[in-house]
């Protein structure tokens, strides 16, 4: 292997490890304040990635970028409050309204537009109807596990319904795309994953800064520690909570935003990203923004360099060596289970993990 | 927290409770249901008609192979796993896809049918103990994730091994797949098939059924609800979670046998992790926990949502899915299953349930039709004494109270005291909870653990009934060193515990918390089968339990839910479940705390009758007039170390004890 190589190995390994950090802040951010693991995380990112999408290369009325980012970063963060009314709440007059709504979209796809003529008034009597009712959810960790789940299931097959193709892969435009390759000497990478390493470095020192400098990262942290002592020191522990929803539903699409470019997506890839980010969350600690954000970092860097490894394994042999490259999720997955089972508390988590 | 809570626990709801519901516990229907065979005989009509009139169409065939018969097998796997035993398990499809494989190769090989399916439950097996083995030990999401990566670890392996291999084509494809043949019959059409796989789902959900009703069913409840409780009355948690995870995933290689004979194939698009969700869903549709409802119409529920979705809903039946699964969570979360019986109960027919059948014959064989069971009212005055007092010198009488095999020593000048502690310390992290605490205890007595908050006394309690491991120093019960051993098997040497925030099996009833503390029990096996003996051991199991709620002033309230309990009524049946295994040694943490005082005169008379029908007790308590009632010796601690110890009207004159409790100026806050 070259130094050139190796030096563009580096940046990759970076970028992909930084991108990965905010995906399991998010997570972490919404573990600390409401003790759920967020089973539809990917799913926010790939939903407000397609938003962008359809808002930015539509043929009718491109938007440009930073105004589709920013209104696929609020739609997002509805929807992951939305998630936590559904999931968490159980809130039966939202879960009620979004179930019309999707049926009369499915129905309007093959039958035509007027369905919503029935489907939209009857979504809103049916939310109202209920708005009152609240039927006692499965309970315990089992509810929002299932629910969170579920959520996901629905918010990717709704956008499977909507966009139309589950398998095309959509090259999603990124703000650095058209970045050349900077050149040091004899070693050249490539400028793109720099710029996006950099501007995901900056985001995650934000939320960091939120986290720990902020009158809300306060509040989250004294909710984390104790709800009920909280809400009786004047804390809103539901708006801090919901807080913490959007919060993590933001840094989720700005992770889309970023990795995207660089990979392609489909509407299918959110359960991988799902999977990725609780993966990190867990091997740096989960109750701990900053620990998540180091797993993130470990993670990412181990895919990337354990591919790049079983690559080049697998080239020694030569002409017809076994590809050992397809192994590299099994090998990372069984790393993650034997981290669970030693270390539960993740890998610079300090005390030990509640174990819900 | 709880104790806060709960110390306002107002009077009149105890009332309330005995005044309300007076209702017979006994429906002279309930006889003819109690074989309950015929509902399995309905069933089977039901699903033998299905195959007759769908007739020769293919599609309903399929349908009901595939979805129902194939389905049922899993679920009932999922439903003792997760409904029962809570464990949110995603690896199923794992297992799905290991009995696939090894099925279908081993019936390519040429191996008869009933070898492949052993093969496929194997292989399962051996894929559960990997997985099991090491990730029991964590619950709810952590687990979730644990066999969330194992099932991607396996359909990964599948997507890859064939291209490391080498195999041609790259994937890992088994084709021709033999039908089973059984003697003379050659299982080729689908109707011939859907008989066949009928014939397997019948008995297995069966067989997941009696899980429920079954004590092995009631003890993997209990881990739900509450593990170290559980393993408070001898229930080893580990073996007991391993064992349901492993039936589990036998169900599911079996299920994949049939999958793998049915499609005389195997393709690996057929495994996928949405797969998996799918089955989820299905028992969440059909009911979780609902013992036959679960597997048998969430197998229905499925049929039905593929036919539906694949005939309006051709490009979005995975949105029908997902948005189906939602709606059940939001309205109807413990399924069909829960409206059937929620229904059920509001007419009036909640006998069905064998649940309660069981407290309906346990009440009819002690109480005689004219039963009246108002005259135990527990708000007369909590347990009554004198109950609990005949009914301790009546086991005590007929030998069941355990007794301790003491060493024989025909020379021993003195026998060794119940129980021993030596030089035990125990710290968290920097505070040294229990400080080089010794002390004996004598047989017959009530000792009392005394001094302020956070002095470690309930800490030296975990310590003596194995929850914490000591840091250093040994326990001894009897003369035996049980320092090394672990929790259950403490409680089945005989020592019995109750817990400061009281530890119930919240989701059992007040009858099944002390059923499911009955020492005595047949092999898991003859249980499961659910053989004549193994039932009649049951409904022993039930009278036994009634016996004692009676003696305990609680038999008014067996079939409430013990979460449904008052605070009073829920320390008593603790108490209650603690005693009823007749434990040499009885630990009682804090059992006035959070009392209005009538129940803790109640409490104090339930003590001391036990101590009189020669139970042995170990109390942890601060109040003082408690103590002078009960105690006859007590060992007084501060910031885990042993201050003092004696006769309580001697132990609470000592200066240093009042300086402890009323607070000389270095220690005071």
């Amino acid at each position: 292997m070259r130094v050139a190589d190796l030096a563009q190995i580096l940046v990759q390994m970076v970028t992909q490890g930084v991108i990965y950090a905010l995906l399991a802040m998010g997570i972490a951010i919404v573990y600390r304040t409401s003790r759920v693991l967020n089973f539809a995380h990917g799913e926010l990112m790939v939903v407000g990635v397609f938003v962008f999408y359809v808002l930015d290369t539509n043929p009718i009325r491109p938007l440009p970028y930073p105004v589709a980012a920013a209104v696929a970063i609020g739609v997002t963060i509805a929807i992951g409050m939305v998630l936590h009314l559904v999931a968490v709440e159980s809130a039966s007059w939202v879960t009620a309204a979004i179930i019309i709504v999707l049926v009369t979209a499915a129905l309007a796809g093959r039958s035509g537009p007027a369905v919503w003529i029935l489907g939209a008034p009857a979504a809103a009597v049916a939310a109202w109807a209920l708005r009152r009712t609240s039927v006692r959810g499965l309970g315990g960790s089992l509810g929002w596990i299932l629910g969170t789940i579920a959520f996901a299931v629905v918010l990717q097959e709704g956008l499977v319904a909507l966009i139309g193709s589950s398998e095309d892969q959509q090259l999603i435009p990124g703000l650095f795309s058209s970045f050349g390759t900077i050149r040091l000497g004899s070693v050249v990478i490539a400028g793109e994953y720099v710029a996006t390493a950099a501007c995901a470095i900056v985001v995650v020192i934000g939320l960091d800064v939120i986290e720990s400098r902020t009158r809300f990262g306060r509040a989250m942290k004294a909710v984390a520690a104790n709800k009920e002592a909280s809400a009786l020191m004047g804390i809103d522990v539901r708006r801090v909570v919901y807080g913490a929803f959007a919060l993590a539903a933001a840094s989720a699409v700005v992770a889309g935003l970023l990795v995207t470019p660089l990979t392609f997506a489909k509407p299918t890839s959110g359960p991988t990203f799902t999977i990725i980010a609780l993966t990190a969350a867990l091997l740096g600690g989960i109750d701990s923004v900053r620990g998540a954000a180091l797993g993130g970092l470990v993670l990412g860097a181990l895919e990337i360099g354990l591919g790049r490894l079983l690559d080049e394994i697998s080239r020694l042999g030569g002409e017809g060596a076994v590809p050992l490259l397809s192994l590299r999720n099994a090998i990372v997955m069984s790393l993650l289970i034997a981290l669970l089972v030693l270390r539960p508390q993740g890998l610079f988590g300090g005390r030990a993990v509640e174990k819900v | 927290m709880a104790a806060t809570s709960t110390d306002t626990t107002p009077e009149p709801e105890d009332t309330k409770a005995a005044e309300g519901r007076r209702r017979p516990l006994v429906e002279p229907s309930e006889f003819l249901l109690h074989r309950r065979w015929p509902l399995g005989l309905v069933l089977v009509a039901a699903c033998a008609s299905y195959a007759l009139f769908t007739r020769d169409n293919p599609y309903y065939l399929r349908l009901g192979i595939q979805y129902g018969c194939i389905y049922a097998v899993v679920l009932a796997r999922l439903n003792v796993l997760t409904g029962a035993n809570g464990q949110v398990s995603q690896g199923l499809i794992a297992f799905v896809t290991i009995g696939a494989y090894t099925a279908g190769w081993a019936g390519v090989a040429g191996m008869p049918w009933i070898l492949t399916a052993l093969i496929a439950v194997f292989f399962a097996l051996v894929g559960g103990v990997l997985i099991g083995a090491p990730s029991l030990r964590l619950r709810g999401a952590y687990l979730a994730l644990a066999t969330l990566a194992f099932a991607l670890i396996v359909l990964e392996l599948l997507e890859a091994m064939p291209r490391v291999l080498g195999v041609p084509g790259g994937s890992a494809v088994v084709l021709d797949v033999p039908r089973p043949v059984i003697g003379p019959l050659a299982l080729g059409s689908n109707r011939g098939y859907f008989l066949f796989t009928l014939a397997i789902a019948v008995p297995v959900v069966a067989l997941s059924r009696n899980f429920f009703w079954s004590q092995t069913g009631r003890q993997l409840v209990a881990i739900r609800d509450d593990e170290a409780a559980a393993a408070s009355i001898g229930i080893a948690v580990f073996p007991a979670k391993l064992g349901a995870f492993l039936f589990s995933a036998g169900c599911a290689g079996l299920g994949g046998a049939m999958f793998a004979a049915f499609n005389e194939a195997v393709f690996p698009e057929d495994f996928t992790v949405v797969e998996s969700l799918r089955y989820v869903v299905a028992l969440i549709i059909g009911g979780l926990a609902a013992p036959v409802a679960g597997p048998v119409l969430g197998a229905a529920a499925m049929i039905l949502l593929v036919y539906v979705g694949q005939r309006w809903f051709q490009d979005d039946q995975a949105l029908l899915t997902g948005l189906v699964f939602l709606g059940f969570l939001a309205f109807a979360p413990m399924g069909v299953g829960g409206l059937l019986r929620r229904g059920a109960e509001a007419v009036g027919l909640a006998w069905i349930y064998p649940g309660n059948t069981l407290v309906a014959v346990a009440a009819r064989r002690k109480m005689g039709p004219e039963g009246d069971l108002g005259s135990l009212r527990p708000s007369d005055a909590g347990a009554d004494s004198r109950a609990v007092v005949r009914f301790g010198t009546e086991m005590t009488g007929h030998g069941h109270l355990q007794s301790i095999d003491h060493p024989a020593g025909p020379v021993l000048a003195e026998e060794p005291p119940l129980l021993e502690c030596v030089g035990v310390s125990k710290a968290y992290g920097g505070v040294r909870a229990v400080d080089d605490l010794s002390f004996d205890l004598r047989e017959g007595s009530i000792h009392v653990l005394m001094g302020p908050n956070g002095s470690g006394k309930s800490t030296a309690l975990d310590v003596i009934s194995g929850l914490v491991p000591p840091d250093s120093g040994r326990v001894h019960l009897a003369g035996r060193d049980i320092t090394d051993l672990p929790a259950h098997a403490r409680a089945r040497l005989g020592i019995g515990r109750t817990f400061q925030e009281i530890r119930l099996f919240h989701s059992l009833t007040a009858l099944e918390n002390c059923m499911v503390a009955n020492a005595s029990q047949r092999r898991t096996l003859v249980q499961l089968a659910r053989l004549p003996r193994a039932r009649r051991e049951d409904e022993a199991h039930a009278e036994d339990a009634l016996t004692i709620l009676e003696a305990w002033g609680l038999g008014e309230f067996a079939d409430r839910p013990a979460g449904a309990l008052s605070y009073g009524q829920r320390k008593m049946l603790e108490l209650a479940r603690a005693a009823s295994r007749h434990p040499s040694l009885l630990l009682v943490d804090e059992p006035a705390a959070g009392l209005n005082p009538r129940w803790v005169g109640a409490m104090v008379d339930a003590l001391s009758a036990l101590r009189d029908a020669g139970f042995t007790l170990l109390v942890v308590e601060h109040h003082q007039d408690v103590i002078a009632d009960l105690a006859d010796t007590v060992t007084v601690l501060d910031q885990g170390r042993k201050i003092a110890e004696g006769p309580p009207q001697h132990v609470q004159r000592l200066p240093e004890v009042i300086e402890v409790y009323l607070g000389a100026p270095e220690v005071s806050p």
